[in-house]
């Protein structure tokens, strides 16, 4: 196994809202990166996951899921 | 290969069943199969039992109070399609000459978690992340929906559908109707689904008495032939999948096909595995029943309901029968046995003369789905 940088853009694949019983909505989805590899992430930001756009990737490492999808080409 | 028939078919009701273990809850329908079949306990060379949740030799616990051990029996565990592959494995014994008569059921009582989603396995990265099942499902619907235009509340019409068959099982763990109003107004779980898109988790057992074709005469025993008996995995890839294409199966299908020499036209009833509403439409497409992305309008005509030109889950589908992992490949199966052999009462598909069971499952990165069973029988 060797470390693998992996790119910082991509598109979004798919999405869910997930409802918890307590709580407020949150998103996660799958983003197609640029080198064919695909993620699971949640999405951050306040604009609304669209199908087949451009998002960016940031990793996290204090909380789960590691990666973070936003959306890029929110107003 | 010999010919193999399933000679008796038994259940224990889905549902709730507190105060009673694991193995308590496969005894009934053991006792139910060896009674449908009409053959004795020592009748039995061997046993496979299909478990996810039911711990370490749930198979011998199963059986010890029934007294049919000393045969050798053999735990399987393939998430949803446990007891499908065990039954899968059974068949091939006695196909290959190893054994005359086996035993196949399976057993899972989730109840044991308290609610909630199935547990996963933590080593898997995707589960790390916090994936549960209802989120891999509804990503496939959101993707689904998107491609074909399709609303959630046409969706919602799948869980309707599912719970008017289930309204007719007796076994089913829930037995009422719901309308397409309370579908969409359920309390939501992962856009596009509400509470009443997901199967319940719930308790129950399957079993199944198989049979060499030439000893079924002699036993006077109403056998119904096996024409498939499809097992695969999964095909690992790392980067993109088209969530809307069910890759596993659609290999495993044409396989089906091709083993019973029959085409998707022949199959008169089915039992696809809808752990999520957005499956159905998705496996009526995988297995040549319409054209992608068609499926809505098979649900829209009513010809996969009961009284259409081919039912889909008759027995109210995972949906509304429940899904107590381990037992539901058998658990379609039994509905599929009875159906051919004209047994089904009031949810009883009139000239059903082939049908299929489809049961596939295991959530993990970079899979379709780990595992897929599919079996086709005939009269």
């Amino acid at each position: 196994m060797a470390p693998y940088l992996l790119p910082r853009t991509g598109t979004l694949y798919s999405f869910t809202l997930v409802h918890r019983k307590d709580g407020v909505p949150v998103a996660f989805g799958y983003a197609d990166l640029s080198d064919g590899l695909r993620v699971f992430g949640r999405i951050e930001g306040d604009a609304n996951p669209i199908l087949d756009s451009r998002v960016s990737i940031s990793a996290r490492s204090d909380s789960l899921p590691l990666c973070r999808i936003r959306m890029e080409d929110a107003p | 290969m010999r010919r193999v028939d399933v000679i008796g078919v038994g259940l224990t009701p889905f549902g709730r069943h507190h105060g009673r273990s694991t193995s308590e809850i496969a005894r009934p329908a053991i006792l139910a199969a060896l009674r449908d079949a009409g053959i004795e306990r020592r009748d039995v060379q061997a046993a496979y039992c299909g478990s996810a949740y039911g711990g370490m030799m749930i198979g011998q616990r199963s059986l010890a109070a029934i007294g049919l051990t000393g045969i050798p029996i053999t735990n399987v565990e393939n998430a949803c399609s446990s007891s499908a592959t065990a039954f899968a494995m059974a068949y091939r014994a006695i196909a290959s000459g190893q054994y005359d008569i086996a035993l196949a059921f399976g057993v899972d009582k989730l109840s044991q978690f308290g609610g909630g989603t199935i547990p996963l396995v933590n080593e898997d990265w995707e589960v790390s992340q916090g994936i549960s099942m209802p989120m891999i499902y509804a990503m496939r619907a959101t993707r689904y929906l998107h491609e074909y235009g399709l609303t959630p509340e046409r969706l919602a019409q799948v869980p309707v559908k599912a719970r008017k068959h289930g309204a007719r099982n007796p076994d089913a763990q829930f037995q009422s109707e719901v309308t397409l109003e309370q579908v969409i107004s359920a309390r939501p779980v992962a856009d596009p689904f509400t509470l009443l898109h997901c199967c319940p988790t719930g308790d129950g057992g399957a079993a199944a008495l198989l049979c060499a074709e030439q000893m079924t005469a002699r036993l006077g025993a109403q056998g119904v032939r096996i024409l498939a008996s499809e097992l695969t995995s999964g095909k690992f890839r790392a980067g993109f999948r088209d969530m809307t294409e069910p890759e596993i199966t659609l290999r495993g299908a044409a396989l089906a096909y091709e083993e019973a020499g029959i085409g998707a036209d022949e199959i008169n009833v089915a039992e696809f595995h809808d752990a999520f509403s957005i499956a159905e439409l998705i496996y009526c497409e995988a297995f040549g029943f319409c054209a992608r992305g068609e499926a809505i309008s098979l649900v829209e005509s009513g010809e996969t309901s009961l009284g259409g030109r081919r039912p889909v889950n008759p027995s109210g589908g995972l949906l509304s029968k429940g899904h107590p992992v381990g037992a539901t490949g058998i658990a379609q199966m039994v509905e599929i046995v009875n159906q051919l052999r004209g047994r089904c009462g009031s949810r009883q598909v009139e000239n059903a003369k082939i049908g299929l069971t489809h049961a596939t499952g295991g959530g993990a990165t970079g899979f379709d789905h780990g595992a897929c069973t599919i079996h086709i029988f005939g009269q």
